[in-house]
């Protein structure tokens, strides 16, 4: 497993812009006037589960601007030391900030800003709750206050960081602006659920991964069985959201929606409720109204982290189409 | 000859002997010394070309032989004669055998009686232990196997122990036989104390030796008695435990003494053992003898499997009949920049089914035909609504579709998908197969209930709004059925678990090797305990056994998902079994694929990005599922990075780089650094290798012998120039020593100075619980 981080980066380009200094005498490195802002639509969570963020990238200047999509996440905790989150695992791989069109598509690593445009980037909350890879980190679950911030870097892949590799109108990363969040102590069954993730982790509970990890799927059971007002339901039901259109799983995502219309994560119940209705919209029946429900609550929804999953990239074009494919319209 | 070894070759003989050519010639006489056997074997037509060694066998072990290369018109002759045999009958056989092994016999075997010992065989006068694994027996036939996991239903291991343990066929244990032999004579009688030793390990990983450059913490491991596991017992009928170590056994007939040794359950690879027998004879002579090493090997099964070059999942379910197939409109490769491949009409494509997340497999539950693309591909985008509602109300029966005020020729045509609501509120979903006319069609499919004046809609409802597909038109009815994963709808993000579509070279079968992603070599997982620099697997005293191809190679994926990628192997691999471990059915992860005993997972792939120049890695190990574990190999990253000029891989041959990553992936399955190294390291090292005299970081030019760890990281790795541009001193040094292949492992000091230890990933490996599982 080969990975170059943003720090081996920056020690390359410190390098390089030493280099230029001690060449041209007085050359400054350069910096990206891209101006990024981070926004956490829900800010206070109980302790041990992931949360949406995206980042408005904005191009003041009258040039065109490159802007890397591998960004690191950058956490103050309020009562020990910052660290930074690259990924979580032997995988290594950064969150898709800007997927090519659909949300499992390929991903886009480095996007060219054009003068005074700007672009929404989205950190989403996976279904399944299996990323993004910053939530495999640990560290992140307990209660508590957190400054946190995104530094989006050049993607290295697996080309040794070079100065001469870079386009030219990449002048440097950028950082957002820090947002801070709050893990509440939790109360009552949630209070009874998280001492579970913690007993059953040795108190090193990962926000991503409940239903793969052993503990993760002992407590979505527990939770399914005896704490089924806890606010950490709809979680366990949006980690065991991948499955067929079942009566089970079909009840199981309306009663969710029913019971917790407000939870952070709560779109992604819709994305599954909608998954598993889709068969029945348009007809004249009570589950075509429910699909038609969440056809439309999606169409409405202003969250980007909610809209790139349920429909892929909106702000493309039209692809021409080419002569060897018969397109529609 | 022991009597289960003799059972043993019988048995043998009757499997396998290919019946040929009884008339054939040996001529056997016994010379006028009463003890020399002299034969003559004429030559023979053999059943092929490939049979061109003769061999003499005397009581079931081949005692000359005489032979040429291949092709072979006849098999050669032999003469010649045999001495120094014990007195008593010996049977004499002849047989001819080809480089695979497999032989037929010549003549008809043939008895003498020896009745004198000249004395010039030294063998034979006086008193001898003889034991049948001595140290002139190839290593490999003196291997005992902890385990051997893979057992066909009538319980006969799929792939044999080695030769001694063959005769046993059972986990830690091996007989040891010897026979007593007094003044040529097989003798019975005569007690003999044994005893089991432990002798020094001979790895050059803690023995060192010519060019290794070892702390002495590793040398230091190397001594008797250094087994991890304690001492093998010797047990058998005859064989009485003495309780301090030694055993007694009186030789019975023939001269003949069975054991079994028998390794105790906490023995690990690399344990050896020597037995050793002592006994008096009647002349008063004491004579000790020593049994050859035995060592203890694990064995290993590894499923490899190919990967489709070009192809895309399904995005909708194809019924049999149907003579379309919808699949997303995405590019059916990976690439290099912008350039984007898509099916194009005339292309073969090749479907191919696996069973459901989470059924049992057969080999009969997957399937793949060849169909051809007969028109251009067709473009689309679902809009709403959708499905849309139709003109008209429908009578439903069986697959009969008769319509009211219905417009069948304007609004659906054949291959559309018609949704009517069922009785259970949901709704019932058929493929169009012939429309008579306005209000009369046929569905591909009978419905599950009859009814009248029902609304009806056409549109697929697998399709999701707002997302693009393309519909491709195949040159014939699809005949058998391929299918969305029920387990996993589109919008999960799990579409990789749908069918697959792979496009294929032509309609000829078997498909070629250039519609799919493999590697081919894979010597650096096989070899002998000796081969060491190259074969690291063998040198942690592990056997790998590559399962026979277990299919075609695996629909196209570009496997960006951690966990989705352990559910595409867990799907498309043959080995998993499922495990229920969540409460409901319905649910993907309700199912578990744990790796079974000793056996690993092998994916040639893709990359690990649609664009390859942003891949992060030539390989990776698939671990996120607890229990679950798979090597993954991105061929098309490697394929890439070659062909750059800069990049560290710049020139270098594909399949050495992926000779090596295809170990570097799967030494990570065994987790051999865990977190020695720290917990970002994810069980990477930093270090050369123990045969390296550079020391570590080495700086500058490579140090001449440098040789990094198979596990050593490029991430933080010393810098070197650029060979192509040596003004720039920008190339990772590790990752430019990929290209070589090197495959050894470190051995290096940990702990604290006072007291260090040695460290390596060959003690490692061979020290993992045997069977192993993640």
């Amino acid at each position: 497993m080969r990975l170059y981080t943003a720090s081996m980066f920056a020690l390359v380009l410190l390098m390089f812009g030493a280099r230029e200094v001690n060449a041209a005498g007085q050359a400054a490195p350069r910096i990206s006037p891209l101006t990024a802002t981070l926004v956490v639509p829900d800010s206070t969570l109980l302790p041990g589960v992931p949360f949406d963020m995206w980042v408005t990238v904005s191009n003041p200047s009258d040039a065109s601007v490159g802007l890397g999509l591998c960004a690191d996440l950058l956490v103050k905790p309020e009562r020990s030391e910052p660290y930074t989150v690259r990924f979580g695992g032997e995988r290594g791989r950064y969150p898709t900030l800007l997927p090519e069109r659909t949300w499992s598509d390929g991903r886009e690593t480095y996007i060219v800003l054009r003068p005074h445009e700007a672009k929404t980037l989205t950190v989403p909350v996976e279904p399944g709750l299996e990323g993004p890879a910053y939530f495999r980190d640990a560290r992140l679950s307990p209660p508590g206050k957190y400054e946190i911030a995104l530094q989006l870097g050049y993607c290295w892949g697996m080309a040794t960081p070079q100065t001469a590799l870079l386009p030219p109108e990449f002048l440097g990363p950028v950082t957002t602006n820090e947002v801070v969040i709050t893990r509440i102590e939790p109360t009552g069954d949630d209070a009874k659920v998280w001492k579970r993730m913690q007993e059953l982790t040795h108190g090193n509970w990962v926000p991503a991964q409940w239903e793969v990890s052993p503990a993760g799927q002992t407590v979505a059971n527990e939770v399914e069985a005896n704490y089924r007002d806890s606010n950490y339901f709809p979680y366990v039901t949006a980690a065991t959201m991948i499955g067929s259109a079942s009566e089970s799983n079909i009840a199981r995502f309306l009663d969710t929606i029913e019971r917790f219309p407000n939870s952070p994560i709560i779109d992604l119940v819709h994305i599954a409720a909608r998954a598993v209705l889709a068969g029945n919209c348009g007809l004249k029946t009570e589950r075509a109204k429910l699909c038609e429900r969440e056809t439309d609550y999606l169409a409405h929804s202003t969250k980007p982290t909610t809209r790139i999953i349920a429909f892929g990239r909106e702000d493309l074009p039209k692809d021409a189409c080419p002569p060897e494919i018969e397109c529609d319209n | 000859m022991s009597s289960r070894r003799a059972a043993f070759i019988v048995m043998t003989i009757l499997l396998l002997v290919f019946a040929y050519d009884a008339s054939a010639q040996l001529t056997v006489t016994l010379g006028a010394d009463n003890s020399t056997i002299y034969y003559s074997v004429s030559s023979v037509t053999p059943p092929d070309t490939s049979y061109c060694v003769t061999a003499i066998v005397i009581d079931g072990v081949r005692a000359g032989a005489t032979g040429n290369a291949p092709p072979c018109a006849m098999t050669p002759a032999i003469s010649g004669f045999l001495t120094c045999h014990t007195l008593g009958p010996h049977t004499i056989s002849a047989e001819a055998y080809n480089p695979s092994l497999q032989y037929f016999q010549i003549g008809q075997p043939q008895t003498v009686v020896v009745s004198a010992v000249p004395s010039f065989c030294n063998n034979l006068l006086g008193g001898h232990l003889n034991f049948d694994i001595n140290d002139n027996v190839p290593a490999s036939d003196r291997e005992v196997l902890l385990s051997n996991t893979h057992v066909g239903p009538d319980g006969i291991p799929d792939t044999p122990y080695p030769h001694y343990q063959a005769f046993l066929a059972k986990d830690k244990q091996i007989p040891v036989d010897l026979r007593i032999i007094y003044n040529g004579a097989q003798t019975s009688g005569i007690t003999v104390t044994m005893s089991v030793i432990d002798p020094p390990d001979p790895a050059p990983y803690v023995a060192g030796g010519s060019g290794t450059s070892l702390p002495p913490a590793c040398l230091s491991l190397s001594h008797s008695n250094d087994n991890i596991g304690p001492l093998a017992k010797l047990t058998g009928a005859d064989v009485t435990d003495n309780a301090n170590g030694t055993y007694t056994v009186t030789s019975g007939a023939n001269g003949a003494i069975e054991t079994v040794l028998q390794l105790d359950n906490a023995a690990v690879a690399g344990d050896n053992y020597r037995v050793t027998a002592t006994a008096t004879f009647p002349d008063g002579s004491v004579v000790t003898a020593n049994s050859g090493v035995i060592t203890a090997w694990k064995r290993v099964f590894l499923e490899k499997r190919a990967m489709f070059r070009r192809g895309v999942t399904l995005a909708s379910d194809a019924p049999i009949g149907v003579t379309h197939i919808t699949i997303p409109n995405a590019p059916i490769s990976s690439r290099a920049g912008t350039k984007r491949e898509y099916f194009a009409n005339g292309n073969y494509v090749m479907l191919l089914h696996a069973p459901g997340f989470g059924t049992t497999k057969t080999p009969g539950s997957f399937y793949s035909n060849i169909y051809q693309v007969a028109a251009k591909p067709h473009a689309f985008t679902v809009k709403a609504p959708w499905p849309t509602p139709a003109t008209g109300t429908v009578q439903i029966s069986g697959t009969t579709v008769v319509g009211t005020g219905t417009h069948f020729n304007s609004q659906v045509n054949v291959d559309d998908v018609i949704d009517v609501p069922n009785t259970v509120g949901g709704t019932d979903s058929r493929v169009v197969v012939s429309i008579a006319d306005n209000t009369h069609l046929t569905v591909n499919f009978p419905f599950t209930f009859s009814a009248s004046n029902l609304s009806f809609f056409v549109g697929d409802p697998k399709l999701i709004v707002g997302n693009a597909y393309f519909r491709l038109t195949l040159d014939r009815k699809l005949t058998e059925a391929y299918v969305c994963e029920p387990l996993a709808p589109d919008t999960s993000g799990d579409i990789t678990l749908n069918d697959g579509v792979a496009r294929v070279g032509s309609n000829i079968m078997p498909v070629s090797a250039a519609d799919y992603f493999d590697v081919t070599d894979t010597s650096a997982l096989t070899g002998g305990a000796e081969a060491q620099w190259t074969n690291p697997f063998p040198a942690s005293f592990t056997e790998y056994v590559i399962l026979p191809a277990a299919g075609l190679p695996l629909p196209h994926e570009i496997l960006t998902n951690v966990i989705a990628t352990q559910r595409f192997i867990d799907k498309w691999f043959t080995f998993p079994v499922a495990i229920q471990s969540g409460l409901d059915p319905m649910r993907i992860g309700s199912y578990k694929y744990p790796s079974p005993p000793n056996q690993q997972a092998l994916l040639v792939a893709d990359c690990d990005e649609q664009d390859v120049s942003n891949s992060g890695a030539d390989g990776f190990l698939s671990d996120q599922i607890p229990s679950e574990r798979a090597s993954i190999l991105d061929r098309a990253t490697v394929e890439h990075d070659v062909s750059v000029s800069g990049n560290p891989l710049s020139g270098a041959n594909v399949d050495t780089v992926l000779r090596r990553t295809t170990v570097h992936e799967l030494t990570h399955q065994w987790w051999p650094n865990g977190m020695l190294f720290g917990a970002n390291a994810f069980d990477h090292c930093h270090e050369v290798a123990y045969d390296s005299q550079a020391p570590y970081p080495p700086s500058g030019t490579p140090p001449p012998g440098l040789r990094f760890c198979l596990m050593s990281n490029p991430d933080g790795g010393p810098m070197m120039p650029d060979p192509s541009n040596p003004s720039l001193f920008d190339i990772n040094m590790v990752e430019y020593y990929y290209r070589y292949a090197y495959t050894s492992y470190h051995a290096i000091e940990i702990g604290p100075a006072t007291a260090p230890t040695c460290h390596s990933e060959y003690l490692a490996i061979r020290q993992k619980a045997d069977p192993w599982t993640p």
